[in-house]
Formats: C-alpha cells, sequence, structure tokens
C-alpha cells in the first residue's frame, strides 16, 4: 500500500466522524435555547407554562452537564427563569423565557430576516 | 422593547423567516443560473480554438496567457455557480425538514430548528466571502487584460484561425460581447448580496459580542 492509499483511507476514516460531530457555538446554543422555550409555549399558549427541562435538553441535542451550565448561566443573565411544579410526589422543573430573553431572540430573528437594523431610537 | 407582537409572535418570526428564506433560495437559483450563457460562449469559443489549426503557434504567443487567465476567470465562475448550486440543495434539505417540524406535532428523530437553518447558511455567507474574493481579485485581472485584447490585438474570440468563416466570427465576436456585459451585471449583482451579507454578518457578530458579554460572566468553568 502506498503512503497516498493510506492518506486517503485515513482521510475518508475521519470524513463520517467529522459530520457527526460538528462544532456548535455557545451563541448558537442560546439561541437554540430560547427557541426551544418559544416553540413551546406556543404549542401550549393557553397553559402559560414554559417547556419541561428534560424536553428543552432533547430539543437543545446537549449532554445534561452541558445543559444545566447553560441553564444556569442563562438564568443567571436574566433570560430565563426556571421554578418546579409539583407533579404527583415528583417535582417537575420548567424553564421560561422573561422578557430580557425574548428580546434578544427577536433581534436574533431580526438580523438574520434582514429587515432594517437600526433606527435612531434602537440600538443594538 | 417589543419588535413583534407577543399574541402569535412565533408565527410572525415563522412567516419572517420563511420569507427570507425564500429570498434567500431565489438568490441561489439565480446567482447559480446567472452566468451560463457567458460560459457557454466561452466553451465554443474554447473549442473552436483547439480546432483550429493555428492554436500550435498561439501556444507560444502573448495572447495566449490572455486566454489563460480568460479561461481561468470562466472556471472559477463556473465552480462558484456549481457550488452554489449543491448548497442550495443541501439548505433546501434543512429546511424542509424545519418545516416538517413545525407543520406536525408529531416526535421528529432530527430536530432542525431555526436557528439551525439561520448558522447554515451563516457558515456558507463566511465560506462565499473567501470565494468572493478571490472571484474579485481574478476578476480584476480579466477587465484589466479586456480592453487590451479588444484594442490592442482586434477583438478575437479563442479560436484562431477561423477568418475564414466570418459569420462565425462575427457572431462569436457579438456573443463574446453579450457574455461580458453579462458578467458586469452578475458582478454588480453578486457585489449587491455580498454587500447585504456582510453587513447582516457584521450585526450577527455584534449581536453575540454583547449577548456574549451578558452571558458569560454566569458560565461555570
Amino acid at each position: 500500500m502506498s503512503l497516498l492509499d493510506y492518506s486517503l483511507i485515513k482521510i475518508f476514516h475521519f470524513i463520517p466522524y467529522m459530520k457527526e460531530r460538528v462544532y456548535r457555538t455557545s451563541s448558537k446554543i442560546i439561541e437554540n435555547i430560547l427557541e426551544g422555550i418559544l416553540r413551546e409555549k406556543n404549542k401550549n399558549r393557553y397553559e402559560n407554562k414554559g417547556i419541561k427541562k428534560t424536553h428543552l435538553i432533547k430539543y437543545c441535542r446537549l449532554k445534561s452537564e452541558l445543559a444545566e451550565n447553560y441553564f444556569n448561566s442563562l438564568k443567571n443573565a436574566n433570560y430565563i427563569k426556571i421554578y418546579e411544579e409539583d407533579w404527583g410526589q415528583r417535582k417537575v422543573t420548567y424553564i421560561d423565557i422573561t422578557e430580557l430573553g425574548y428580546t434578544r431572540y427577536n433581534w436574533f430573528v431580526k438580523i438574520n430576516t434582514e429587515l432594517k437594523l437600526k433606527t435612531k431610537k434602537e440600538k443594538l | 422593547m417589543k419588535l413583534f407582537n407577543h399574541e402569535n409572535s412565533l408565527e410572525t418570526i415563522d412567516n419572517l423567516s420563511q420569507n427570507y428564506i425564500n429570498k434567500q433560495k431565489h438568490f441561489l437559483r439565480f446567482s447559480s443560473a446567472f452566468p451560463i450563457l457567458p460560459i457557454i460562449v466561452n466553451l465554443i469559443t474554447l473549442i473552436t480554438f483547439l480546432m483550429s489549426r493555428a492554436h500550435t503557434e498561439f501556444f507560444l504567443s502573448v495572447r495566449f496567457l490572455f486566454y489563460v487567465i480568460t479561461f481561468s476567470f470562466f472556471s472559477l465562475i463556473s465552480l462558484i455557480s456549481i457550488k452554489q448550486a449543491i448548497y442550495l440543495r443541501n439548505w433546501n434539505n434543512i429546511t424542509q425538514e424545519h418545516r416538517k417540524i413545525i407543520k406536525t406535532s408529531e416526535n421528529h428523530e432530527k430536530i432542525v430548528t431555526l436557528t439551525d437553518v439561520f448558522y447554515d447558511i451563516i457558515n456558507y455567507m463566511n465560506l462565499f466571502k473567501i470565494y468572493f474574493i478571490i472571484l474579485n481579485l481574478v476578476v480584476t485581472i480579466y477587465f484589466c487584460i479586456y480592453p487590451f485584447i479588444i484594442f490592442k490585438e482586434k477583438p478575437k474570440p479563442i479560436g484562431g484561425d477561423i477568418r475564414y468563416f466570418p459569420s462565425m466570427y462575427f457572431a462569436l465576436q457579438i456573443l463574446n460581447l453579450i457574455s461580458f456585459v453579462i458578467i458586469i451585471l452578475y458582478m454588480i449583482y453578486m457585489w449587491y448580496h455580498f454587500l447585504e451579507w456582510n453587513k447582516k454578518l457584521k450585526a450577527l457578530k455584534k449581536y453575540e459580542e454583547e449577548m456574549y458579554n451578558e452571558v458569560k460572566k454566569f458560565f461555570q468553568k
């Protein structure tokens, strides 16, 4: 086997691995979290509840430890609020979006849909 | 500060994003189809050149260099068009997957969020920036040599010795001129979109920095 063949095999061996593990930036993860909450809220709009923590972790495709870190930091930054509710003997954790989180997600959509980005009064 | 009404806010966001997605798809479709005529014209002229008997001496002349630049320029445009078409196909699959998730409330194995859709095209925009800079470098050289070909070398298309067929020669000249005009229009169109995308990327970067500053102090390491 020549060196070229060997290197080509190595490259093709790594391609599926590279496709599966796509690096996500923290801002992308944060936007995913905010979107997940909004989508769930929209589904159950009359209940006025947030999303169950486990559902949000699944929606954002995160590991629970990393998700916990993100939820705590977003809570401290006042983007989301976390509260618990009784469900029989158990407790279910819900996550809801705050006004600030909602504004940030709207800004993100506004930038991406290339709406007029700035007016005199509004600044990013 | 409210940008959208709270009621039906997600519907508004989805509608806005759908309009934007359609707009981008239209751009990708149009920009990949735009330079087809100039590419075909240059392929014809290349074929006539290869078929002519004069090309053996022609390889040694200075004018050959001009045609190499012209040909590389059109090859680059073709590559970019193909890349745009491939990306359009991939992105189309992603957006369709996302639409399915919005329309049906069933559990999907693969969750494609609106954020994923947006970030996918953002990554492409960053890649496109590099292509566009290379394209502009080549186009500058091409535009610099084109007047020289017209005024100094007589406007002969790539196709050495076809002066024995005046009508064909004339037709090729006209086609080359038309393709040149189309290329100018194409470049204007691409520049317009490039500036729009650049503006968006800058705004997004600023937004991400601001958000990062708000959140980063609470991250636990």
